[in-house]
């Protein structure tokens, strides 16, 4: 087999693969719908604060105010979750012994999962934004322009998650640092960052920072039909430049684990 | 002949200096293609660790493993394994199992109409056809199992490890998995290594197998052949009518073990004594008190246990 099928036959493969994860997150919706109903609730009281706080800017309307609460409550929830890390980690061991590369399995896992996991929220969103007062069009757009970001933004997460997942590898434990990172992430980057009612230089130092481009710009993009204070190019360069720093140490510390898995023994 | 699997002075140590740990020391040992090899010993004695150098998991320190020539841990090698572990499972749990076996099946690079055609030649050795549709979370741990062990022949590989396959299945369900263990390896002519401490598993699967201890090789052979000078060590216990009755006298030849109230237990030596001549000389002695006598040969867990003790 020549190096060029090899490499599209691996393509195939992760694809499948990615798809496979997708539909396991709806193989059981009873479940999934309980473990979200109460997301629609989240979205309804975090847009009563958010409109108390941020009342001075007007920078968004109420209806986009539920619909910008919704889609970032969507992504942080989606965002290097415990159970999915837990899942790539655990199949560590047993990958060495496959003919398939750990970290290409687990990531493209990784990135089917949290996709069909987004998806699954975004359609009861759906159903919760009109009787929120936020349906019609501005939410089919912000719909439309959601799917646009979300396999960019699944890359971008799963390469995030699986530098967790090797962490967990490394240290067997990583679920009390992975709390605090989430948590930082949704303070800098979330709901009430960037365009909350900072000063300078603060604000601008927000809006650099990946959180931002992570949840921040994509939910302003996906309201508004254009990022905050940046154009598409740039924000695909900086989240570009961020794939490429958190790809480069996933590979130097999938190697490092791969070698510190040798003192595990029996 | 291309040696299945083969382990050559394989030695793997943890930690370093004063605090090295030595797991396998010098371990050698080759599977032809079609054994059934059992590998066995006590928790601690290196088997995991062996077990995990073969299928490329761990490096040895010095030494070598290899698949089907090829180097363990390699593509190719990988290619040739299969591996079923009872305590973890490949499977999907929230997916049907068909949808889980063609996913399997892509991870060793089987796609299109010979994907389809293993999947359903192997349901139905395994009988698992009508499972196909269900999803992983609604099997029985027997159907399960079975399901498992489809999983890890997808491919066709040329020897499965196969660890506990049987943990916490009923004897029914056991017996099941090993009759349909035996007719796939009679039918592919594979190989295959069991670790398991649930010795009836290896006395149905394996004629061969390996006893390593303290990282050391300490047997390696035919399985009848492990009971060495116990093999021919029977036991008798008789059921008497009555109690008070004295136990036969001792001849040397039938040694009175214990009697309780109505039982008797003797133990004898087969080619020292022929059973014939010492069951007449027992139904001799009982006369029309003899209620009942049960023959018994030493088991393999009480050769293993005789072979473990005096380790730490």
């Amino acid at each position: 087999m020549t190096s060029f099928s090899t490499s599209l036959e691996s393509i195939n493969f992760h694809r499948r693969h990615a798809w496979f994860n997708l539909r396991e997150q709806f193989s059981d919706i009873p479940t999934a719908i309980a473990a979200n109903a109460l997301i629609p609730f989240f979205v309804w009281i975090l847009s009563e604060i958010w409109q108390r706080f941020n009342s001075s800017q007007g920078n968004f309307t109420l209806k986009e105010i539920i619909l910008y609460i919704g889609i970032t409550e969507l992504l942080f929830m989606t965002f290097v979750r415990l159970g999915s890390i837990s899942r790539a980690s655990g199949d560590f061991s047993i990958a060495l012994s496959r003919p398939r590369s750990w970290l290409m399995m687990s990531f493209s896992g990784l990135i089917g999962r949290s996709t069909g996991g987004r998806i699954f929220m975004l359609l009861m969103l759906m159903v919760a934004f009109p009787l929120l007062g936020s349906g019609g069009q501005l939410m089919v757009d912000s719909v439309l322009r959601f799917f646009i970001v979300l396999p960019w933004l699944a890359v971008l997460q799963g390469l995030f998650a699986l530098l967790f997942a090797v962490a967990q590898v490394l240290w067997h434990q990583t679920n009390y640092f992975l709390m605090p990172f989430g948590k930082i992430f949704l303070v800098l980057g979330g709901v009430w960052g960037p365009v909350a009612d900072f000063s300078e230089p603060w604000k601008s130092v927000l809006l650099k920072l990946p959180p931002s481009d992570l949840f921040f710009q994509p939910a302003y993009f996906c309201v508004k039909g254009h990022f905050y204070g940046i154009t598409a190019g740039e924000w695909l360069l900086r989240t570009g430049i961020l794939a490429a720093v958190l790809a480069l140490c996933n590979i130097y510390f999938f190697r490092y684990a791969k070698r510190e898995h040798q003192a595990y023994g029996g | 002949m291309q040696a299945s699997l083969s382990a050559v002075n394989i030695v793997k140590n943890f930690g370093s200096g004063d605090k090295t740990f030595k797991a396998v020391q010098d371990l050698s040992f080759t599977l032809n293609p079609g054994e059934s090899v059992a590998f066995l010993g006590p928790n601690g004695a290196g088997k995991s660790t062996t077990i995990k150098i073969l299928c490329g998991i761990l490096a040895p320190t010095s030494g070598r493993a290899e698949i089907s020539g090829h180097p363990a841990g390699s593509l190719e090698a990988n290619k040739q394994l299969g591996l079923v572990f009872g305590t973890r499972s490949q499977l999907f749990m929230h997916m049907t199992i068909v949808q889980c076996l063609d996913l399997i099946s892509e991870i060793y690079f089987l796609t299109g109409p010979a994907k389809k055609k293993r999947i359903h030649e192997l349901a139905e050795l395994f009988d698992i056809t009508d499972l196909l549709q269900k999803r992983v979370r609604t099997l029985s741990l027997g159907q399960r199992m079975r399901c498992e062990v489809v999983a890890a022949l997808l491919h066709k590989p040329k020897i499965l490890l196969a660890d506990e396959p049987t943990i916490g299945l009923d004897i029914i369900a056991k017996n099941r998995l090993r009759e349909l263990i035996l007719r796939w390896q009679k039918e592919e002519k594979s190989t295959l290594l069991l670790t398991s401490h649930d010795l009836s598993d290896v006395e149905a699967l394996c004629e061969r197998c390996i006893l390593i201890d303290h990282g050391v090789k300490r047997y390696d052979g035919k399985l009848s052949l492990l009971k060495g000078d116990l093999s021919d060590l029977r036991r008798v216990q008789i059921t008497v009518s009555e109690q008070g009755i004295l136990p036969y006298a001792n001849e040397g030849k039938i040694k009175s073990i214990s009697h309780e109230e109505f039982i008797h237990q003797y133990e004898l030596r087969s080619q020292k004594l022929p059973m014939a001549e010492a069951l007449s000389k027992l139904s001799h002695h009982y006369g029309d008190r003899l209620q009942d006598i049960q023959i018994s040969e030493v088991s393999l867990e009480e050769v293993l246990a005789q072979r473990y003790q005096g380790r730490p």
